[in-house]
């Protein structure tokens, strides 16, 4: 992976600048985005989280800096992150603040929108007591994916996290422990599988007398997500977004002025850690 | 071939809320080849009430109903402890065959024991592992090849209510006992917690998760812990396959049972209905890398009459997988003895070093 010969996808206002095997991802993202959102006044330099991406990420930054002539970027989007130093991150969450160039994070899945509309949802729900996580993926290592789950379960307001790795293989990773949520001790499981099987996430939320189900599919699908909120009273179906995690992040790249995704991956990779 | 013949009078030992809810509404199902002709519970009241709900005989000890010839075949839905010596006692009198319910016994010398007589008599013998006679479950594998051999992630989950949630939309229970949630805390407390979570809930797909990671032989716990107020998380490495149970009963109405299995290019999910009620089969679904999936089910009955019918076949000599005239699906063959026995060794291994795990990873150092 490099971005020393990005390709650009040109249009009359935001340049995506990229490496060759991002293209076609990020192409068929921004392509649809509305106009307003795409043809933004600026451009965004796109990396491959699944290599030395804080590396680059930085010297871009410092070229950024110095005024050279290196890089033009306005802002930053890192495809699927994966786990770094939590150090090391807040660093380069500092770098990019001193210099203005917003740094976006597309987690493939903790970045669907429905996450956010559970989150919304669950906002007035208490007594849950147990977070399981599962998802199956391919294409990125085991731990990165254990860091997004991590971030999603912060994302819906779980606090405190403290986890064990208890299992890594090159084909499943497993990680038990706590948290809290709205002050309630809450139990975490977490697995993340290595299959060419189609990927998916699944979080469960359970407490003795409500659940939420969160069923998202990847983001290269574009399909929406499914959130159910379960009470007493029934199970409430949350509206279907479609908006995936890749039109989330693009969109946010575009148009936002300052980002504090570096920041929150810290937090997530530090309980990994 | 067909599993035609004459009617079985079944004789069921023990009348609690799994024969209630479950077997005389399943066999109610299936009058044209079973039809209940006694009931034995030690509450004469209990024995009485239920038995006239089958049309059927009551009594209070296993010896009047061994003694009656109207019974061809036992049902034992006892407490654990008494399944072994009730089972053994009912092949040794010459009934024809015997469901047990799960678990077979209590350890591996009460399952061998019971191996044992059934080698012995020739009376087959039927665990109530519903899950194992799901038509879905054997449509799924005549076609899977050598999925198992492939697997390399299993995962049992199940949410329920509280039992008497369902036990109570399947018909009017008598004789319940109430519920005593333990309230002890502690290390050992919680290693029994677990213990018993996988012998009175993940006991249901045990057998199923040895179909799907076969040859094991290596079992360790990675992982174990209680949930409130009553459950498990358990994550275990067999044989470098990855196993993880996780299971509890909350308050509210929602019930959730699935298993699934995840090889590199193939993956197997099941949902299954919950216990007590008769809401028609289990769904499967055999998905490929390229995303082509098939899905069997749901079918009219589920494993619980699934279970019945395999001992119908057994005993009038059709014990091999077919698919039964007036069947809604597949009939499981009868499994071997041997692979009973094996069920149960894993499930009493699998809760014994669960325990275990707890107990060491909560000593204190000195």
């Amino acid at each position: 992976m490099s971005v020393q010969n990005p390709t650009n996808t040109s249009r009359p206002g935001a340049t995506i600048q990229q490496p060759e095997h991002l293209r076609p991802v990020l192409a068929a993202t921004s392509a649809s985005l509305p106009m307003t959102v795409r043809d933004a006044a600026r451009t965004v330099r796109a990396l491959d989280g699944q290599a030395r991406w804080v590396q680059e990420l930085a010297a871009e930054i410092d070229a950024d800096g110095a005024g050279e002539q290196a890089s033009e970027a306005r802002a930053f989007l890192v495809l699927a992150p994966g786990v770094q130093d939590p150090a090391t991150l807040t660093q380069l969450q500092a770098a990019a603040q001193r210099r203005k160039a917003p740094v976006v994070l597309d987690h493939p899945f903790a970045d669907d929108p429905a996450v956010a509309g559970l989150s919304t949802a669950l906002a007035d729900v208490d007594g849950l007591t147990s977070a399981s996580v599962r998802t199956v993926e391919a294409r990125r290592s085991l731990l990165d994916v254990l860091a997004e789950q991590v971030l999603l379960l912060d994302r819906l307001g779980v606090e405190d996290i403290d986890l064990e790795i208890v299992h890594r293989a090159h084909r499943g990773a497993v990680a038990h422990g706590g948290g809290t949520r709205r002050g309630t001790p809450l139990r975490i499981s977490l697995m993340a599988v290595a299959s060419e099987v189609r990927g998916s996430c699944q979080v469960r939320l359970e407490g003795a007398d409500a659940a939420a189900d969160l069923d998202l599919l990847p983001a290269d699908d574009a399909r929406p997500a499914h959130a159910v909120l379960v009470t007493d009273e029934g199970a409430l179906s949350l509206p279907a977004r479609h908006e995936s995690a890749h039109r989330v992040a693009l969109r946010r790249a575009l148009t936002v002025d300052a980002a504090a995704d570096l920041d929150e991956f810290a937090r997530a990779c530090a309980v990994l850690a | 071939m067909t599993h035609e013949g004459p009617l079985l009078g079944v004789g069921i030992v023990g009348a609690g809320p799994v024969v209630q809810a479950i077997h005389l509404p399943t066999l109610a199902r299936l009058e044209k080849h079973l039809r209940v002709r006694r009931v034995m519970d030690v509450d004469p009241e209990v024995a009485a009430e239920v038995a006239s709900r089958a049309g059927a005989l009551p009594c209070t000890g296993l010896e009047e109903l061994l003694e009656d010839e109207a019974v061809d075949v036992v049902a034992v839905c006892s407490p654990h402890g008494f399944h072994a010596e009730q089972a053994i006692a009912a092949m040794e009198a010459g009934k024809r065959a015997v469901l047990c319910e799960k678990p077979l016994a209590t350890d591996a010398a009460g399952a061998a024991a019971i191996a044992e007589v059934s080698r012995r008599t020739g009376v087959p013998v039927v665990v109530g592992a519903m899950h194992i006679f799901e038509p879905g479950w054997l449509e799924a594998q005549w076609i899977w090849q050598n999925f198992p051999s492939r697997v390399h992630t299993v995962r049992s989950r199940i949410s329920l209510p509280p039992n008497p949630h369902f036990e109570d939309l399947a018909t009017e229970v008598e004789g319940r006992r109430p519920m005593q949630p333990g309230t002890e805390s502690g290390a050992e407390a919680d290693a029994a917690r677990v213990a018993g979570g996988v012998l009175g809930l993940a006991i249901h797909d045990l057998p199923l998760v040895r179909t799907l990671l076969p040859g094991l032989s290596e079992l360790q716990v990675l992982h174990a812990e209680p949930r409130a107020p009553f459950g498990y998380a358990i994550s275990a490495d067999v044989d470098g396959r990855l196993l993880q149970l996780d299971g509890g009963i909350h308050s509210h109405w929602r019930a959730q049972w699935t298993l699934e299995a995840l090889a590199e290019d193939a993956a197997l999910h099941i949902d299954f209905t919950p216990s007590y009620v008769h809401a028609g089969s289990a769904v499967v679904t055999l998905t490929g890398a390229d995303g082509a999936s098939r899905t069997f089910g749901p079918y009219s009955a589920n494993g619980y009459e699934g279970e019945w019918r395999a001992l119908v076949a057994a005993v009038h000599g059709n014990d091999r997988s077919e698919r039964a005239s007036g069947a809604p699906g597949p009939v499981a063959p009868l499994p071997e003895m041997g692979e009973l026995e094996a069920d149960l060794d894993f499930a009493v291994d699998l809760a014994d070093r669960a325990s275990r795990h707890i107990l060491e990873t909560s000593e204190v150092p000195a």
